[in-house]
């Protein structure tokens, strides 16, 4: 038999035989080490609805970073006692996501949310609500950009234009998503050299990145500005905050030290409000339009162990005045949009008159 | 855009790895002179498959799974001592265990290393090699699909290790090397913090701003950041090399909130020089 030949070979040849063993051995070990990490780990988590609940409510717990904002009013025990009870094993995906979504209704921030891919339910603070709108872009577009208007960057986020006899310059940025450089706000406030101030309207930016916030907003200062306090969550216990102080440096290209006048409305939010509050110690600076959306905090996020999406603000800003801004802030010259008018847009219009009286 | 900028900073700014390359240069061109004059080099490229798995504490206890491409090059030389240095990466794509339709994950594990070992017991066709290792470069990088702020996460560091070889002849044709390495010290940066896309010390020492992205590194000692690897290399004849690997890491930077991370290899090295 061919296999009992080649078995009383090795088995006969004590060299061979030792090195069976050895590479047995070594196998075994290798098998053993297969995936071993997982013996460091904890096991997964249960995805039946109170553990769902648990493990939602400890991310809140122990990340969520506003318990104690003081505009926000929250009762963090009550919330835990009355969704807890609401809570069992039998209750529909739906009953559940509900409950969260009422938890989410009770923070006030719309950076702190809940959705579901599979389904795209999705619970979330919705700041569109808050107030009108208070921005039309085809007014803008015909009475003020008339289609003719320069850009920077990969996309239009951006338009700038002269207006007013070139005396004013006008600057439109709905989102801070797409990336610039400082060469590229230097062409635009070179652009503005001989003006009287700029119009920086940032109506219904949403956010995006909050280092494109800080680049424009260091090409407006004229000296290092202490703006306030970052407070991020290090840690599970309440009171685990390191605090960063924020400064506003000026950039190392071309700084703007006329009047600049910033359009804001409810939907300014996240890393706009970053820009805002950046601003607002500049002294040639205001802001004009209507309270802006807040968002004041940095987001984390990740998924439950169910799959559900949630993201939540771990840090919350705190100006060098003791004011929260994730509620919000009135702008120094409150106005309000005429919508049946379309005739011109009363708060561009509340900026040109700001910028030429002076 | 943010990514790229942070790979760019890591790969190129960085002059602690500049410094750690010439180290390890200077550290091979002592060990050289000391040694005897017959050698043996080899230039080997390497491929295969892997399995890996990840786990962050810090935001979920679930189980990231999944299996992708090893790879590699490798040169050693070994007069008395072994020299080698290389790199070696697994490219895998991993999901998480208790759900499915979302959170799949792009993860790149790479290491650029060079260690020496030198003789320290010999007896008839087995010798025994101990010294040490240093990953100049070693970096988990991660995208997950599903998230915005913590979609991208990025870990790196200088792994200091104690490393060994038990080098063994089978036969004629085959030879095995055991080797073993166990994490010392390293300096490494972990991307996200307790709650933030950002280092927790950098956090911590209240230093974080937004003017520019900071990727500073810290002195992390093995009881906070366990590294072990194994590799077992099977030679054939002048060639071929069959090879199984294990690396696993933990860290922590916040108390029992333990990140684990790690990855099996099964992987087959073709040697263009062999003399």
């Amino acid at each position: 038999m061919p296999l009992q030949y080649l078995l009383n070979l090795f088995l006969n040849n004590n060299k061979m035989k030792n090195n069976i063993y050895i590479i047995s051995s070594l196998l075994l070990l290798g098998l053993i080490f297969n995936s071993c990490e997982k013996i460091f780990m904890k096991p997964n988590p249960d995805t039946d609805n109170l553990s769902i609940y648990d493990e939602y409510w400890k991310l809140l717990d122990e990340k969520y970073a506003m318990w104690e904002n003081p505009d926000k009013n929250l009762d963090k025990e009550a919330i835990h006692t009355y969704t807890r009870n609401l809570v069992n094993n039998d209750l529909s995906e739906d009953s559940l996501f509900g409950v969260f979504n009422y938890i989410i209704l009770q923070l006030k921030d719309g950076h702190t949310y809940l959705d579901d891919e599979k389904t795209g339910k999705e619970a979330l603070y919705d700041i569109e609500a808050l107030d009108d709108i208070n921005l039309d872009q085809r007014v803008v577009d015909s009475i003020y950009l008339k289609g003719d208007f320069r850009t920077i960057g990969s996309t239009n986020y951006l338009k700038y234009k002269l207006l007013e006899n070139d005396q004013i310059g006008y600057i439109e940025l709905r989102g801070f998503g797409a990336e610039y450089t400082d060469s590229e706000v230097d062409d635009v406030l070179t652009y503005f050299s001989n003006t009287k101030g700029i119009i920086f309207d940032i109506r219904e930016n949403g956010g995006g990145n909050p280092f494109m916030a800080i680049l424009f907003a260091r090409h407006f200062a004229d000296k290092e500005y202490f703006i306030g306090d970052e407070y991020f969550k290090t840690g599970p216990a309440p009171e685990d905050f390191s605090i960063s102080k924020m400064y506003l440096k000026p950039a190392s290209g071309v700084i703007y030290t006329n009047p600049i006048k910033i359009l804001t409305n409810r939907l300014c939010f996240s890393a706009t409000t970053s820009f805002i509050y950046n601003m607002v110690y500049i002294p040639y600076t205001s802001t004009i339009g209507r309270r802006t959306g807040g968002g004041s905090g940095s987001t984390a996020d990740g998924f439950l162990a169910n799959g559900w999406h949630w993201q939540m603000s771990t840090s919350e800003f705190i100006d060098k005045d003791g004011n929260h801004w994730d509620n919000g802030v009135d702008p120094d010259i409150n106005v309000q949009l005429d919508t049946l008018d379309r005739s011109q847009d009363e708060i561009i219009e509340r900026a040109i008159q700001e910028i030429l009286s002076k | 855009m943010k990514q790229k900028k942070q790979l760019f900073k890591f790969i190129f700014i960085k002059k602690q790895f500049l410094f750690l390359i010439f180290l390890g240069f200077i550290i091979s061109k002592g060990f050289t002179q000391d040694e005897q004059s017959s050698h043996h080099f080899s230039w080997d490229i390497t491929i295969g498959g892997a399995l890996s798995s990840f786990q962050d504490l810090k935001y979920s206890e679930v189980h990231w799974n999944g299996g992708g491409l090893a790879t590699g090059m490798s040169f050693i030389w070994q007069r008395k001592g072994i020299h080698a240095t290389g790199i070696e990466g697994v490219i895998s794509t991993e999901n998480p265990k208790t759900f499915d339709g979302t959170g799949k994950t792009k993860a790149y594990r790479g290491q650029f290393y060079y260690y020496y070992v030198h003789p320290v017991k010999h007896k008839q066709n087995c010798q025994l090699f101990l010294g040490a290792k240093i990953d100049v470069m070693d970096v988990n990088w991660r995208f997950v699909d599903g998230l915005s702020n913590n979609a991208s996460y990025l870990m790196y560091g200088i792994n200091f290790k104690a490393f060994s070889n038990y080098q063994r002849k089978l036969n004629d044709k085959w030879q095995l090397d055991a080797q073993l390495g166990f994490q010392l010290f390293s300096f490494m940066e972990d991307g996200n913090s307790f709650a933030y896309a950002a280092p927790q010390p950098l956090l911590e020492n209240g230093d974080y701003n937004y003017d520019k992205v900071q990727l500073p590194i810290y002195f992390t000692p093995f009881w906070k950041f366990l590294n072990i690897e194994t590799n077992f290399r099977f030679s054939y004849g002048k060639r071929w090399v069959f090879s199984y690997l294990w690396r696993m890491q933990q860290s922590y930077f916040v108390k029992n909130h333990k990140l684990t991370t790690g990855y099996s290899a099964i992987t087959v090295s073709f040697k263009l020089i062999s003399k």
